[in-house]
């Protein structure tokens, strides 16, 4: 069924604009709690299939391997926000969009391998304020009714401070397990949304997904940390495994 | 519009230049974070080189910069504040040095290097960090601001707690003590948002000028009371004192000492900045009857409660906390009394009393860690009073030095703890408040009690022929117990000058405070202040 699935979407190419994966997750990432934002989920329709299996196997590896490959899982996420920050400030100054953004990148990149600790703290911190970002704003749509309005969905970004501040902190105070946290809540969401990306090319499944996505704002953070948890779980076991194996 | 703008760049730079000492400490922080990662163990030891200069130049440069003709209170304040966290923040580093070795935050002899396993220069830098938040807090001119420095302050020590020592204890200490400060830091910010409900800003000179204008409303004495109730988290104060012999006794010695200080430090001066809004005495002013109260009350329960809970104890560590918990209500006693008249001296003057005792309690308070620091018992801190056992004869010059600060902690005359017990209970007794320095004076002769177990199992008391504990080689260790003594010896001898410098610090308006008699106008407050719109209507 999976491959007649992929086949059907991989004859819907997208428009080379709205297609990009470099346009399309800067997009998706614009605010901390896109993924309790239905609408912002639904633009992986644009993403080629290829980019969502890509994106579903470096998740895989993440969510299962992380913790024995953090260093490198680091080093390209340095790198990627290089870029991206890059990308915006060389639009702004000259645009020179591309070499800012790969000049940043590797400059990033290069930095993040001898600070590796705080390289982990800050991707630990930016994990954390998704999550708390995404939490805040799964809250808000499950007690806010309206006629009363508890939490204000507008200060998300307080949830984002409250994860960035935790996780953060707890990164040097228990290093291994934040970094298996970080990992595995990266893996997961990228699986999450290479998996919508491949279901809402499929015609038959398009229209059931995202009603599905739209009924409520805590789908896609449930569909997220469910598995992170899974993963988390399973690097704790394996490090343990390794661990005891080397004593 | 263009004019408002340069003012404002012009406040902005003046700001900056009182925050020379700040900024030194902040980047001789993220120095040592960096460079604790070095490959090279001479680099990594050279951390608390690059620590301790910063703090010696952050202290020249609060002694020699910004130097007013014309200094008012509250930058003698400020000024005051400062140089005694760089000073005692220096005899805390001392107390530090060696603490990376004993946790484990560096690599053993022949293991492979690995930057993800070394935390010395992140220790110093979290460090330097908790000492500018103090350093923050007393310059503060806002609620943000003074929010933000409280938890600078706190944030860096939590990890401080977990990091100390490479056992479970610790994380578990580190952990309780983040969730309880989490909770503490929501209730104070509530009381701070309350605040700014109540007077439609977050300047204090704002906040002071409406509550002498209109006086403290419910509302603003709903976020006052919250504010001072969450602080207390940080100086150890009943009701939220519940954390302290736990975290206390399972954080690395060293780090117990800089928790009995630094956090403690930054709380008093944030309570002080509080009172300041609404002035002294308390029971001048409308609805100030409950706030004196309420410090009465807390002073008096926490005094009570921590000597009486370290009398209990087995541990010298527990006792020290219960003893910290009972310090906080002494110093209560002195914002409760508050400021005198100008010209008032510190006998007359509770915030000039309270000054002072924070910074003696400061130097006793290191020196009787520091030599607690110095025993191991099979690698790990000795922390009974058997430990303690037979320590005149084993090191006569630690055994004096804990003696010497223990007695001063006691108050026992005429050490300096005795002069700062003397100047509370002379504000007290001049401010109006005679029973609560009868309840200090009672305190004391409790405190006595648990005082005198500690000096006696030094002196006293053989070791057992079978006693493990034995004198770590930690110089830097010595060196700060020893001049800790010096210190405390110095101070009980020359106790006037420090109090002269107290008294002269005591502020009693916030800074760039509208003088008494002077108030806005009624459409400056109605624009701001939501309460004062419902006051006047």
């Amino acid at each position: 069924m999976w491959l007649t699935l992929a086949a059907e979407a991989g004859t819907k190419a997208p428009t080379e604009e709205s297609g990009s994966p470099w346009l399309i997750f800067p997009k998706l990432f614009e605010r901390l709690d896109s993924l309790a934002q239905p609408d912002t989920v639904t633009l992986m329709r644009d993403l080629p299939p290829v980019f969502a299996a890509i994106a579903i196997a470096v998740g895989l590896a993440c969510l299962l391997r992380g913790h024995r490959w953090y260093r490198i899982i680091v080093v390209i996420m340095a790198a990627a926000m290089g870029a991206v920050i890059g990308y915006r400030l060389g639009a702004e100054i000259e645009s020179a969009e591309v070499i800012v953004a790969g000049c940043l990148g590797v400059l990033l990149a290069v930095v993040a391998w001898p600070l590796m600790k705080y390289a982990v703290a800050l991707c630990g911190g930016l994990a954390g304020a998704m999550i708390g970002a995404n939490v805040w704003a799964s809250l808000c749509g499950f007690v806010n009714t309206e006629q009363n309005m508890i939490m204000s969905p507008d200060s998300y970004w307080a949830g984002a401070l409250i994860g960035l501040v935790v996780l953060g902190m707890l990164s040097f105070i228990v290093f291994d397990l934040t970094i298996m946290m970080f990992t595995a809540f990266s893996g997961s969401l990228l699986i999450v949304l290479g998996v919508i990306a491949l279901l809402l090319q499929v015609s038959n499944f398009q229209e059931t997904v995202t009603t599905s996505l739209q009924s409520s704002p805590m789908i896609v953070p449930m569909l997220v940390i469910v598995p992170a948890v899974v993963g988390l779980i399973i690097q704790q076991a394996v490090s343990k495994g390794a661990e005891s194996e080397e004593a | 519009m263009i004019t408002l703008a340069a003012a404002d760049t012009n406040a902005m730079v003046a700001k900056l230049a009182t925050l020379w000492p700040e900024l030194v400490l902040l980047i001789a922080a993220f120095l040592s974070m960096i460079l604790g990662l070095s490959s090279s163990r001479l680099i990594r030891r050279a951390t608390v080189l690059l620590v301790g200069a910063s703090l010696v130049i952050a202290a020249l440069i609060v002694i020699f910069c910004n130097q007013n003709a014309d200094p008012s209170a509250m930058d003698l304040f400020v000024k005051y504040i400062k140089l005694a966290v760089c000073g005692i923040g220096l005899l805390l580093l001392f107390t530090a040095v060696e603490l990376p070795d004993e946790s484990g935050a560096e690599p053993a002899h022949g293991r492979s290097f690995d930057p993800a396993n070394v935390s010395r220069g992140e220790f110093f830098g979290f460090f330097l960090l908790s000492l500018i938040g103090v350093m923050l807090c007393a310059g503060a001119d806002d609620l943000i601001w003074l929010f933000l420095a409280l938890e600078l302050t706190s944030l860096p020590t939590y990890v401080m707690v977990a990091t100390s020592r490479r056992n479970a204890i610790a994380q578990e200490a580190g952990v309780k003590y983040f969730f309880l400060g989490a909770m503490a830091a929501a209730v104070f910010l509530y009381g701070f948002a309350l605040l700014y409900g109540a007077t439609g800003s977050t300047q204090l000179r704002d906040i002071h000028a409406t509550f002498a204008h209109s006086g403290v409303s419910d509302l603003a004495l709903l976020g006052l009371v919250l504010a001072i109730v969450g602080v207390c988290f940080k100086i150890a104060a009943v009701p939220m004192h519940a954390y302290t012999a736990d975290v206390y006794q399972g954080a690395a010695t060293p780090v117990t000492a800089f928790l009995a200080f630094v956090p403690k430090a930054a709380g008093f001066v944030t309570l002080i900045i509080l009172l300041m809004l609404v002035g002294w005495p308390l029971s001048d002013i409308d609805n100030g009857h409950a706030l004196m109260w309420l410090l009465w009350s807390l002073a008096v329960i926490t005094m009570f409660f921590g000597n009486t809970a370290a009398l209990l104890q087995t541990n010298v560590k527990r006792v020290l906390a219960y003893s910290s918990i009972a310090h906080s209500g002494y110093m209560l006693v002195g914002l409760t009394v508050g400021v005198g008249s100008t010209g008032d001296p510190i006998i007359r003057n509770g915030l000039a009393a309270l000054l002072f005792y924070l910074v003696a309690y400061g130097v006793m308070n290191v020196g009787a860690f520091a030599v607690i620091g110095v025993l191991k018992r099979r690698g790990e801190d000795a922390e009974t009073f058997e430990d303690l056992h037979g320590l005149s004869r084993r090191n006569p010059a630690m055994a004096a030095v804990l003696a010497l600060c223990v007695l001063s902690l006691a108050g026992v005359p005429p050490l300096v703890g005795f002069w700062g017990k003397f100047f509370l209970v002379g504000a007290a007794i001049t401010g109006g408040f005679p029973w609560l320095a009868v309840i200090v004076v009672i305190n004391s002769a409790i405190a006595a009690a648990y005082y005198l177990r500690i000096i006696r199992a030094a002196y006293l008391v053989e070791p057992t022929p079978d006693s493990a504990v034995e004198f770590a080689p930690r110089p830097w260790r010595g060196l700060s117990a020893g001049l800790a003594g010096i210190i405390v010896l110095l101070l009980s001898l020359f106790a006037w000058p420090l109090a002269d410098q107290a008294n002269r610090a005591t502020p009693a308006e916030p800074s760039g405070a509208m003088q008494r008699g002077e108030t806005p106008t009624t459409d400056q407050l109605a624009q701001r202040s939501p309460s004062f719109n419902r006051v006047s209507n």
